[in-house]
């Protein structure tokens, strides 16, 4: 396994309790998706792994998290990133008063020779080609689209062994959506590269992936291959929006409560 | 008409030492957002430094300078490791309100090691010749003064625009979080820049101390210099700081020639006045960079 989680808890600002047991595993080149609601605790799992939580006074107070067989936990994030681990946070973070190569570039900060700085950037270029005519455009007034674009790239300059992507197809056009998660999945296969996904967009999630995660109020609740997670009763009716019949469904027939009761227990 | 020229050119040499002294402060505004209030009290520390080194021990000048420089390198230092560290984080004001701390400090300290009494140094750190054009004439103090404060605009402004570390530097400023996922040294990158903001500093003092002599007034009376300059400039270009230096000097200069007979003390104003009208107008100083809105 590449990445291990176990009953991971974190508690921000000391008080509050946000991860109550987060068990997960990802495996060598897995592509990997993390569902839920609204804060049940994703991005949390997220920057915990990244371990960019410790700038916001989080703090991991159970469990832990093994990358390559080494404990990460304390670590500070530039090592975590040193060791492969990259995160794309939510909402598009970007430089944005920096060029698009220059936030390219920041992307391979890590990156030692000039030569192999060049080679990334090939790379990005090759899989979004629509970022080389952007080079030197200032990144803040790309459009969303673009801006994903970059924020991917970025992720794959710095020499990455697991991508962490927050949400990347917030607030963009369906057309720009799907291009952009075709363009995931072939990072994955061709780079080698693992990939951890979270999505609100849980059908889309599902289709490029092989394995899901379900997480709610800070635990993860459910877990199965991404075929079998989509024909899940549970997921079909809460995500997906679907009864069996798979008609879509009218609210007042919804008692999801009682179905609800049974995955917190 | 030979009274204009020499106000003008007296003007730019001066304004380049102010603007030297904002450089400073752009630089620590851009990295970490932050005001140093304090500058002007590390411009004074780093003249005593200079002087003493000069006066002293009686060391030619350009090496006390560089001595002076390495000094204030570890000073930049010392204050990034005891103050500004332990306040990562915290909201700017608190930090600009901890360089208020620090302007105290480091008056107190200065009038422990140095006193009241004044420094008169050589005043070349490069050696030059008086030149003279015309009947107009510049003396090698103020010839100095434009020569460095150039030399470190284009070279701040290069390590910025075209280097790794910069650009690092430039990423940080904006967001620290990200800036660390990527692998930069959020910590490292803020020493530097209190590094180099207090090298700034050092020199523009040396430059300063060269006009007359280092005394126990000159944190106020340089901060208030560079603060119209550091506004006006736009906050975080090198260039900006530069010209607004120039426009500033010359504009002091003139105000010394023509006005201060009429209007005693009117020096000092015109340089705020100036900072207002054009606020008023361009609200990002004359090269600020506009803030990047999207919906």
């Amino acid at each position: 396994m590449l990445l291990v989680i176990q009953n991971l808890e974190v508690v921000y600002n000391d008080v509050i309790w946000v991860l109550k047991g987060v068990s997960m595993e990802i495996p060598e080149k897995g592509m990997v998706c993390l569902l839920g609601a609204n804060g049940a605790g994703k991005s949390t799992t997220l920057k915990a792994i990244s371990g960019v939580l410790k700038l916001e006074w989080g703090e991991i107070t159970g469990g832990f998290i093994e990358f390559d067989g080494k404990r990460i936990n304390s670590l500070k994030p530039q090592e975590i990133a040193e060791m492969g681990i990259i995160q794309c946070f939510e909402g598009r973070r970007l430089f944005k008063h920096l060029t698009t190569e220059e936030n390219l570039r920041m992307g391979g900060y890590l990156l030692t020779s000039n030569a192999e700085v060049r080679l990334r950037l090939e790379m990005v270029y090759h899989y979004f080609p629509r970022l080389v005519e952007l080079r030197d455009r200032i990144s803040g007034y790309l459009s969303g689209g673009e801006q994903q674009m970059m924020i991917i790239g970025r992720a794959l300059m710095a020499r990455p062994k697991i991508m962490l992507l927050d949400e990347p197809s917030l607030g963009l056009a369906p057309l720009m959506v799907k291009e952009i998660l075709k363009v995931i999945q072939k990072i994955n296969q061709e780079e080698q590269v693992a990939i951890l996904l979270v999505e609100q967009n849980t059908k889309a999630a599902l289709a490029i992936t092989n394995y899901g995660f379900v997480m709610e109020n800070g635990r993860t609740v459910l877990d199965g291959e991404s075929e079998k997670l989509k024909v899940n009763e549970d997921i079909k009716e809460f995500y997906l929006g679907l009864t069996q019949i798979g008609s879509r469904k009218s609210f007042k027939d919804t008692k999801f409560y009682k179905r609800r009761k049974r995955w917190l227990a | 008409m030979n009274v204009l020229m020499q106000a003008l050119l007296d003007g730019i040499c001066i304004g380049a030492i102010y603007g030297l002294g904002a450089m400073g402060l752009v630089v620590i505004q851009k990295s970490s957002g932050v005001f140093n209030l304090a500058q002007g009290m590390l411009m004074m520390v780093g003249g005593f430094i200079a002087g003493s080194l000069s006066v002293n021990m009686s060391l030619p000048m350009w090496a006390a300078a560089v001595l002076c420089m390495l000094a204030m390198a570890l000073i930049g230092l010392i204050i990034n490791f005891l103050v500004m560290r332990p306040l990562a984080g915290e909201s700017p004001f608190t930090q600009i309100m901890a360089t208020v701390g620090l302007m105290s400090i480091l008056y107190g300290i200065v009038m422990a090691i140095w006193g009241t009494l004044p420094y008169i140094y050589p005043t070349e750190i490069i050696p030059i010749e008086n030149i003279e054009i015309g009947v107009v004439l510049l003396s090698p103090s103020y010839l100095n003064g434009l020569i460095i404060a150039v030399v470190a605009c284009i070279v701040l402004s290069l390590y910025y625009r075209k280097s790794r570390e910069g650009t690092a530097m430039r990423a940080t400023s904006e967001d620290e979080e990200l800036a660390a996922s990527v692998g930069i040294r959020v910590t490292k990158v803020l020493q530097l820049t209190w590094i180099i903001g207090s090298i700034c500093a050092g020199l523009a003092g040396i430059l300063f101390g060269m006009l007359g002599s280092v005394n126990y007034m000159m944190g106020e009376i340089g901060l208030m210099a560079i603060i119209p300059v550091f506004v006006f400039g736009g906050l975080e270009s090198f260039v900006g700081a530069l010209l607004a230096g120039f426009i500033v000097g010359v504009v002091n200069m003139l105000a010394g020639t023509y006005l201060e007979v009429t209007f005693p003390g009117i020096t000092n104003v015109v340089p705020l006045v100036l900072m207002l009208t054009i606020l008023i107008f361009k609200p990002y100083g004359l090269f600020g960079e506009e803030r990047i809105e999207r919906v």
